[in-house]
């Protein structure tokens, strides 16, 4: 019989980012002491745990880019492909859906809502063929009247991409070399807030070109600057690693929404050619079904509405409301398949 | 030698090292080095009575403070101590942990696998099925264990009487205490905690016993609330991810149609994987 599927063996979890890494035998070395070691070692160590870290970072948020966009171009494309077809549809006397009661669903909604999937849909092509560059996670971390915005400055791909390099903090996520040089527009801005700046960013860059060490040994010239840079480091690691969490955490309610979304969008195109178009004649069951499917649609545009990260790269307040609010929809939700 | 050969030398000469002290402890008897050390002051007060008693009081003490000293030195403790030490000297962990606090970083394998077959046992008798699923687990960690199966079984039979949750949960806990991981053989408490998770969500049920014993687990190793949280919600991710796909090959939509969104969950169960290594990992 095979292991349950998604049980790690220990070498495949240490092994994850290779040798050279300080991420080593899965323990947390966030803490490390550093009594015994060199100035230039204290450095290498605090660097190879950002550099784990932004890179982590970066592939969340072009991770949740593409899971939005396929959201977009599918499922909530099939959503309103039959719903907008639906006449007198009206959730206040629908029973047993206390909340559905109050939601308002207006026709507003769902013009944002195919706006957004004209948007989604102009970059899914460039998604697939591997060109969007930074736009994914710029997808990602933006909400999407963000995104939106940068439509009115050019085709979406490249104004997305645009932002993402301009932006210092998804610049800095995108992976891309930060050899001394190289830095680009994360060298000239606040990254992370500020949180790594100046000879931190600086040290980043000498850490991961080929002449490191030579250049290291001149540019930090004794241990106690050495222990700053590090913690300063050491702090941007962690804003990287909440930054990270908060992405997946988005990724995994988007992920149970639409799991949940697609068996009631059936459901309703079923209702419309059993039933026909008028909400008002349908059944209880029916009605039930269609306030039901209504009120995922809600919260997915709720999740792809937030952003996650502001302007200056740090986690915006509303995404925490946002996963909390959703997190108390999925708990209360039962899906009978 | 290649990589497998030398993990094995290591962990055996590692393995021989340890039951080398523990066995010198275990000859150590403190009534015989006092009985050794009374016989001695006395065959040397005898010779006292012809000699200068200052002179021989001295070398009498110094005589006893050695013995006492050469006994002190090799216990159990010890022996964790030094294998701390030697996590610190060779990787970047420098928390400091007690000895006897080791499993709040690292768990052996052996300790795994009996919290392992704790879980399988906390909600009832294990089946078939959960034994299958606890043999194919003892051959991935290590190869060497299906050896010692049974005995890792019967040292957790001695927990597991009449559905007893109290005793299960004292034999998680001393299988954290007494745990000897060793470099090449153990398992940080995250990823034991997410494999828990794995094996409680396999029949697609996680009940409030197996809840209960894992937080139990969580609270013991000191895993971040927060952490645990997330792990959580990825394996309901991936549950709901797999009704999905069940689900999804019930329709009758043409295949065409639902082909992407088959192979969309196919990458979102990727996706949240790793997400969930990252979290153990970073």
């Amino acid at each position: 019989m095979p292991l349950p599927l998604l049980f790690i063996i220990p070498a495949v979890a240490t092994g994850v980012f290779g040798a050279g890494s300080a991420v080593k035998a899965g323990f947390d070395s966030s803490n490390a002491k550093r009594i015994n070691k060199t100035a230039n070692e204290i450095v290498e160590d605090a660097t190879n745990r950002i550099n784990a870290q932004r890179l982590a970072c970066g592939n969340s948020l072009q991770s949740l880019g593409e899971e939005k966009i396929f959201v977009l171009n599918n499922n909530i494309t099939c959503f309103l492909d039959t719903f907008q077809k639906i006449k007198n549809v009206d959730f206040t006397e629908t029973e047993g859906l206390e909340e559905l009661k109050k939601l308002h669903v207006d026709q507003k909604e769902f013009v944002e809502m195919k706006s957004m999937v004209n948007y989604a849909s102009s970059i899914a092509g460039s998604a697939v063929a591997g060109t969007a560059g930074g736009a994914l996670a710029a997808f990602g971390a933006y909400g999407a009247a963000q995104a939106l915005a940068f439509a009115s400055t050019g085709t979406a791909i490249s104004a997305l991409s645009g932002a993402a390099a301009t932006n210092a903090t998804l610049a800095f996520f995108g992976g891309g070399s930060l050899a001394a040089g190289g830095l680009g527009m994360a060298g000239g801005a606040a990254v992370l807030g500020g949180l790594v700046a100046g000879p931190a960013l600086l040290v980043i860059g000498l850490v991961a070109g080929k002449t490191a060490k030579k250049e290291l040994e001149s540019a930090i010239t004794n241990r106690d600057e050495a222990i700053q840079v590090a913690a300063q480091l050491e702090v941007a690691s962690q804003q990287c690693e909440a930054i990270r969490r908060r992405t997946y955490m988005f990724y995994n309610l988007l992920a149970r929404l639409d799991s949940y979304f697609l068996p009631l969008i059936y459901r309703m195109e079923d209702i419309f050619k059993n039933e026909g178009d008028d909400y008002s004649t349908y059944s209880s069951e029916s009605k039930k079904t269609i306030a039901s499917c209504a009120s995922i649609a809600v919260s997915i545009k709720a999740v792809l509405d937030t952003p996650l990260l502001t302007d200056d790269g740090l986690l915006t307040e509303d995404s925490e409301k946002t996963a909390t609010n959703i997190e108390n929809f999925l708990q209360q939700y039962k899906i009978n398949y | 030698m290649d990589k497998n050969k030398i993990s094995e030398s290591i962990k055996g000469t590692m393995n021989g090292a340890i039951d080398a002290a523990k066995k010198v402890a275990k000859d150590i008897n403190v009534e015989n080095i006092k009985k050794a050390t009374n016989n001695a002051i006395d065959g040397v007060k005898n010779a006292a009575k012809k000699v200068d008693l200052e002179s021989l009081k001295k070398v009498a003490n110094d005589a006893a403070n050695d013995v006492k000293t050469v006994a002190q030195k090799v216990n159990v403790d010890e022996i964790k101590e030094r294998f701390v030490d030697s996590f610190k000297k060779k990787d970047d962990i420098a928390q400091e942990v007690k000895p006897n606090e080791i499993y709040k970083r690292a768990i052996s394998t052996k300790s795994s696998l009996m919290i392992i077959y704790f879980l399988m046992a906390a909600d009832g008798e294990i089946n078939k099925n959960e034994e299958d699923k606890f043999n194919s687990i003892i051959k991935e960690l290590d190869p060497n264990y299906e050896k010692n199966k049974d005995a890792i079984i019967k040292e957790c039979q001695k927990y597991i009487t009449n559905n007893n949750y109290e005793l299960i949960q004292k034999g998680v806990d001393d299988s954290l205490i007494n745990t000897m991981p060793t470099q090449d053989a153990f398992m940080t408490p995250k990823l034991l905690v997410w494999n828990l998770l794995t094996i409680a969500f396999s029949d697609g049920k996680y009940n409030e016993i197996e809840k209960k014993l894992v937080n139990f687990i969580v609270d013991k190793t000191e895993i971040d609330r927060n952490i645990f949280v997330e792990l959580e919600n990825s394996i309901f991710t991936l549950n709901d991810i797999e009704n999905e796909l069940n689900w999804i090959k019930t329709t009758d939509r043409p295949y065409l149609t639902i082909e992407a969104v088959v192979n969309e969950l196919a990458d979102r169960k990727n996706v949240i994987f790793e997400s969930v290594k990252d979290l153990i990992v970073l």
